[in-house]
């Protein structure tokens, strides 16, 4: 940690020096500049939206944009417009043309993409930073004068539904879904991000448009760098893509808070084996439960060492895999257990997973396997922050579903939970019946 | 203060060449060992290649591989699978053993302050498998469970079947999993006898890259991994693949998408045709303004995941179109994909724009995909031990830039033909 933390010292007074000659975009445009921890700054709009910069002298840029809209937005009605949204997005602008964008950025050596979840849409690349500029023109062009043209909107409509198709047919993605459908009896969490086919095949280009002048605004939008710029010269680079002006304020509150309900659910079709999964519901990102929440989670589940894998697994032989998770999300996110299994040891496993779970909450966890837990915790939250685009996600991230600091001061906040701690949280969030599903091989 | 700015920004430079600084140094019983110093980002990768894996089995023995690099990691002379699991974890050290086709890895993944001794595990791991029955018993139930899990996805079932039609004869039509009858045949001591042949100083690369003194990291390995027997000479592979292999074939399955792949005989990695068969790669479908992409999923909307696969292998492999579509949409992706095949070497269907942009992709990609430790170890142990050597880490960019449209043309010409389809069907 010591290297990084010089390095962080370096960027930040470089930073500062430059700030004060006064390179930054006029006034009218940058509402606030906030030099926050570890280099990071944060420029708030005069239009509401927001932008990170972390300066990384490494030779690449990784630009991403987030908007706090996903399918958690959307309605039984429109379910799917934020995906079908983020597809059509590539399609290109007025100007630019069909697979305009992916010329632009792919010929020059960068990578593109974006990703629609329940609570964000992203769209991001990834570029040496001699195509830094012009790439960002491109992908900001793009969203603010998208196209969607009708008969590009025809034929995406038949690859998205390709996606809704192939997806069916991935039992670990079944899982997955039927446990947050089962989890929310109300909450829009229940919802698939990719949506259904019979409304996407309704959905028309006025929707389309509508939605996106609606959602996608500037008072939603995150704006990260990460890597090899200045951020007085990104700052002014934004500035042509937005019409000057106010931005409005949200109105909207920003949580909405999720009911549960257990149950069980089975599934018979063509599996291979069997497949299993467990959920229960979990602290939003707001609840400073969350830190041991995390800790939990990697104690029972992550490694062949920790309480559920070396017992149900490797003891007991009950099941090929396990792993378990927490989705961080801004409302209440699902803590889950899913397995791969033979289809006669299902009963037993989840007999034994309760057990195994009743007793953390009763008797806590043993002090050599927290202090293990923090160690994985901790490693790999290092590892996974080596790249800038790592980096970038992690700001943007956060900051949708709460904030950037989140994402800064999450060590430190996971350093001060106690091993007592975890048995608390266990005991407030996984003692409940839990929401089950199961698909089993049709053949036995 | 100063000090650290310099070595910084001289540290952080080094990244716009992929490993750049690498090196290699040869320990007392002939081990290679590629060091790249890089001290960033405070982490150190270090991956083990072994020259053993699928490409080196027959039908009588496929999956002894797999089961040997699954169970390197469950027990020692000295210490039980637990006890190895909870000693790295207690670290915050990541270990990890897989078993490919050209070669397997073992990797660790650390910190500059759990190096030490998330290394010491590794290397009794290394030194001293025992390979316990009881381990192995659970090993074997979770590889018969991957292979009865194999038609749960549909893109690596069909891939699997493409090469088995493909590969007659030869060892890549094997799944490296093997074949029920064959796990259930294994024993500790099939292990013991896998391990002593394949895990000789002549058969191992070892790389490393992060946060590390080069002295101290040679000086260590020495110590730690000169006790490993020279073995004998290597001998490469040999491609039993054959032309003459039939074209066609396909499976009905009960699932609502449908998977096409077209595949063609392609050289491996060490032939002087591989930076142009790269590009045509790309250019056909790599990425979102590929051929493939732009026409049969952007202008017509006939599939989600489409593109092409040209693998880096140590013999005679398969140069792949694939695409996932829906029952109805098969004979058009099927003559989609042949159209491609023959167009590809026709003058101006790939322009000179088309293909400076391809290669300002792969240059691009290649950069992209080097940015943490693990993934340059990664690169430089693959490229010693399967390519031409881990200097290409840094020629890499430049052979491909030289490469002209005429030798894409010529490349498409000489190997886009003969093709072999696998189809995965809807009932």
């Amino acid at each position: 940690m010591k290297i990084s933390d010089k390095i962080a010292g370096v960027i930040a007074a470089g930073f500062i020096m430059l700030a004060g000659t006064s390179l930054f975009a006029a006034e009218d445009f940058v509402k606030s500049t906030e030099p926050g921890k570890n280099g990071i700054v944060k420029l708030v709009l005069r239009n509401g939206a927001t932008v990170l910069t972390k300066e990384i002298q490494n030779g690449l840029v990784s630009f991403q944009v987030w908007f706090r809209t996903g399918s958690r937005d959307e309605e039984e009605n429109n379910s799917g417009i934020s995906h079908f949204i983020e597809h059509l997005i590539f399609k290109g602008s007025a100007s630019s043309g069909v697979s305009g964008l992916s010329r632009l950025i792919e010929g020059r050596g960068g990578n593109l993409n974006g990703a629609t979840s329940k609570d964000f849409t992203n769209f991001h690349f990834e570029t040496a930073k001699e195509h830094f500029y012009v790439s960002l023109d491109g992908m900001l062009d793009c969203l603010a004068n998208p196209a969607f043209d009708e008969k590009e909107i025809e034929k995406e409509r038949k690859v998205v539904i390709e996606e809704i198709v192939r997806g069916d047919d991935d039992p670990g993605r079944k899982i997955y879904e039927e446990l947050f459908k089962l989890s929310y009896p109300s909450h829009p969490y229940r919802r698939e991000v990719i949506g259904t086919k019979e409304v996407l095949e309704k959905l028309t280009r006025a929707d389309i448009t509508a939605y996106y002048s609606a959602r996608y605004s500037p008072e939603r939008m995150i704006i990260v760098g990460a890597g090899d710029f200045k951020t007085a010269e990104f700052v002014s680079a934004l500035e042509k893509h937005f019409p000057a002006g106010l931005g409005k304020p949200l109105t909207e509150g920003l949580r909405k808070k999720a009911s549960f309900a257990p149950g069980r659910k089975e599934f018979t079709g063509n599996y291979g084996q069997g497949y299993y999964g467990s959920a229960w519901l979990g602290p939003a990102a707001d609840n400073s439960d969350t830190y041991a929440m995390d800790l939990l989670v990697t104690l029972l589940g992550s490694g062949r060492s920790s309480r559920l894998y070396s017992k149900l697994k490797e003891k007991e032989q009950l099941c090929y895999s396990l792993d378990m998770g927490y989705s961080t999300m801004r409302d209440e996110g699902l803590v889950y257990v899913t397995a791969e299994l033979p289809p006669d040891s299902r009963a037993m496993f989840d007999k034994r997973l309760l057990e195994e779970l009743k007793d953390v909450c009763i008797n806590g966890v043993v002090e050599k396997d927290f202090a293990k837990a923090k160690a994985i915790l901790e490693n790999s939250y290092i590892f996974s922050h080596e790249t800038d685009g790592q980096m970038a996600g992690d700001l943007g991230y956060n900051e949708a579903i709460i904030n950037y600091e989140f994402g800064q001061d999450y060590l430190e906040n996971v350093r001060k939970v106690t091993a007592a701690d975890l048995k608390l949280v266990a005991a407030k969030y996984l003692s409940g019946v839990p929401a089950s599903v199961a698909l089993i091989p049709a053949d036995k | 203060m100063k000090k650290t700015i310099f070595s910084f920004i001289v540290l952080a430079a080094l990244l716009l060449q992929p490993a750049a600084a690498a090196e290699s140094i040869t320990l007392s019983n002939g081990l290679k060992v590629i060091l790249n110093p890089d001290r960033s980002a405070g982490i150190i990768a270090l991956a083990v290649f072994v020259r053993a894996g699928s490409a080196y089995e027959t039908p009588a023995d496929s999956g002894t591989a797999n089961l040997a690099f699954a169970m390197i990691t469950r027990g020692t002379k000295t210490r039980s699978a637990e006890e190895l699991a909870a000693a790295t974890e207690a670290l915050g050290v990541s270990i990890a053993a897989s078993s490919g086709e050209d070669h397997s890895v073992i990797s660790m993944v650390s910190t500059e302050k759990t190096f030490a001794e998330g290394s010491a595990v590794l290397f009794d791991m290394l030194l001293n498998p025992v390979f316990p029955e009881a381990e192995l018993s659970k090993i074997k139930k979770v590889a018969i469970s991957g292979l009865k899990a194999e038609k749960d996805d549909n893109f690596s079932y069909t891939l699997k079947r493409l090469k088995a039609l493909m590969f007659k004869g030869d060892s890549y039509a094997l799944d490296p999993l093997g074949t029920e009858e064959n796990i259930a045949g294994v024993t500790s001591s099939v292990l013991s006898a896998f391990y002593s042949r394949n895990f000789t100083a002549g058969r191992i690369c070892l790389s490393v890259s992060g946060s590390f003194d080069k002295g101290a990291m040679t000086a260590l390995l020495e110590k730690s991994l000169s006790v490993i027997p020279a073995g004998g000479q290597f001998v490469k592979p040999q491609s039993a693949a054959s032309a003459e292999a039939e074209s066609f074939a396909s499976e009905k399955m009960k699932k609502n998408q449908a998977v096409v792949m077209t595949g063609f005989f392609a050289p491996e990695f060490a032939s002087a045709d591989y930076p142009a068969l790269k590009l045509l790669s790309s250019v056909l479908g790599g990425g979102m303004s590929s051929k493939l992409f732009s026409t049969l999923r952007e202008k017509e909307g006939l599939a989600y995941s489409i593109g092409t696969i040209y693998p880096s292998r140590a013999k005679t492999c398969a140069f792949i179109f694939y695409a996932g579509t829906r029952k109805e949409n098969i004979e058009r992706i099927k003559q989609g994909f042949l159209d491609t095949a023959v167009n590809a070497g026709k003058p101006g269907y790939i322009t000179e724009k088309e293909l400076a942009d391809a290669k300002n992709l792969l240059v691009g990609q290649f950069r992209l995909d080097h940015q943490t430790n693990a993934d340059r170890a990664r690169y430089l142990g693959w490229f010693e031990l399967s390519g031409p050597g881990f200097g290409y880490d840094a020629a890499y960019p430049e052979a491909v830039k030289a490469v002209t449209l005429e030798e894409v043309s010529k490349a498409a010409v000489k190997y886009l033909v003969q093709p072999k389809t696998f189809v995965l069907d809807n009932e």
